[in-house]
């Protein structure tokens, strides 16, 4: 199971499209929260999700310095796709108890 | 002569700026140009318009005509365009003065020295190569020079404390394992 800052990040790297560096991740996440993360955090993340497999990279051939260029892999989206289907069972039990339910079910 | 009078021997591209210019060139490459001239500007110049850009377009539009000015805009046709890069040492005066421009335009980023130092070259420079595109484009403008550089420095100094702290975190980690 992802955290919930990995599964933004997986999140704003499939906004942001496939082959996106890191600043364009960052603008994404930048734009859609209403608090902007850490830039080194994003950057952390996303080379912790490279060395899970989770994200691939590629480098730019025509930045002069080689920019990394990411994209989310398979195991990625199923991932994101795991951290979200558990928010939403999270979220509806959450509901539950706001409208009147009992803890206990 | 004085130098404010226009002259027909001096190319017009004299007193075109490096905005002006990118907004030229852009037409002349939206225009699907082909010829050697043409292809030459692009690999000179770079053709991506920034925010700023557009903006610096926009209060340029205010300004009045001064001899030997030339105006450019948005609908630049390719018939003038083209005539305008054609003119003698156009390309080589404009590179010149582009040049000039991008150097004064290119804000001073702060050193990074020391997180080179702290942190894998493959690692930095791409990250470097990030940081400098965020504060460029969004901190410089957004919080001024002071406070984009303290942000450059703490973004610095968290990315070398982050990787080394994943660095022990896995050596503790294969440590754990072997004994374990």
């Amino acid at each position: 199971m992802i955290g919930k800052f990995e599964e933004l990040t997986l999140l704003a790297l499939v906004k942001a499209g496939p082959d996106a560096h890191a600043a364009k991740v960052f603008e994404v996440l930048e734009t859609s929260l209403e608090k902007a993360p850490q830039f080194a955090a994003l950057y952390t993340a996303i080379d912790r999700m490279v060395k899970k497999g989770m994200v691939s990279e590629t480098k730019d051939e025509k930045d002069k310095r080689g920019k990394r260029l990411f994209t989310i892999t398979g195991a990625g989206r199923k991932a994101l796709d795991e951290a979200y289907n558990a928010t939403h069972a999270v979220n509806s039990y959450g509901g539950k108890l706001a409208l009147g339910g009992s803890f206990n079910g | 002569m004085d130098e404010s009078t226009p002259s027909m021997d001096k190319p017009p591209l004299r007193k075109l700026n490096n905005l002006g210019l990118k907004m030229l060139l852009r037409t002349f490459d939206a225009n699907g140009m082909t010829s050697p001239s043409g292809r030459k500007a692009s690999e000179i110049f770079d053709l991506t318009l920034t925010e700023r850009d557009i903006a610096a377009f926009n209060a340029l539009k205010e300004e009045p005509d001064q001899p030997g000015m030339v105006r450019v805009s948005l609908s630049t046709g390719f018939a003038a365009t083209t005539e305008l890069l054609q003119t003698q040492n156009a390309i080589d005066r404009a590179t010149q003065i582009l040049d000039g421009h991008t150097k004064k335009a290119e804000p001073a980023l702060p050193s990074a020295f020391l997180f080179e130092l702290l942190v894998p070259v493959a690692l930095s420079g791409d990250f470097l190569a990030n940081l400098e595109i965020v504060y460029s484009e969004k901190w410089l403008t957004r919080y001024g020079k002071r406070q984009a550089n303290m942000l450059w420095h703490s973004q610095c100094a968290r990315m070398a404390a982050r990787h080394w702290v994943d660095r022990i975190t896995e050596t503790f980690t294969a440590i754990r394992k072997i004994i374990w």
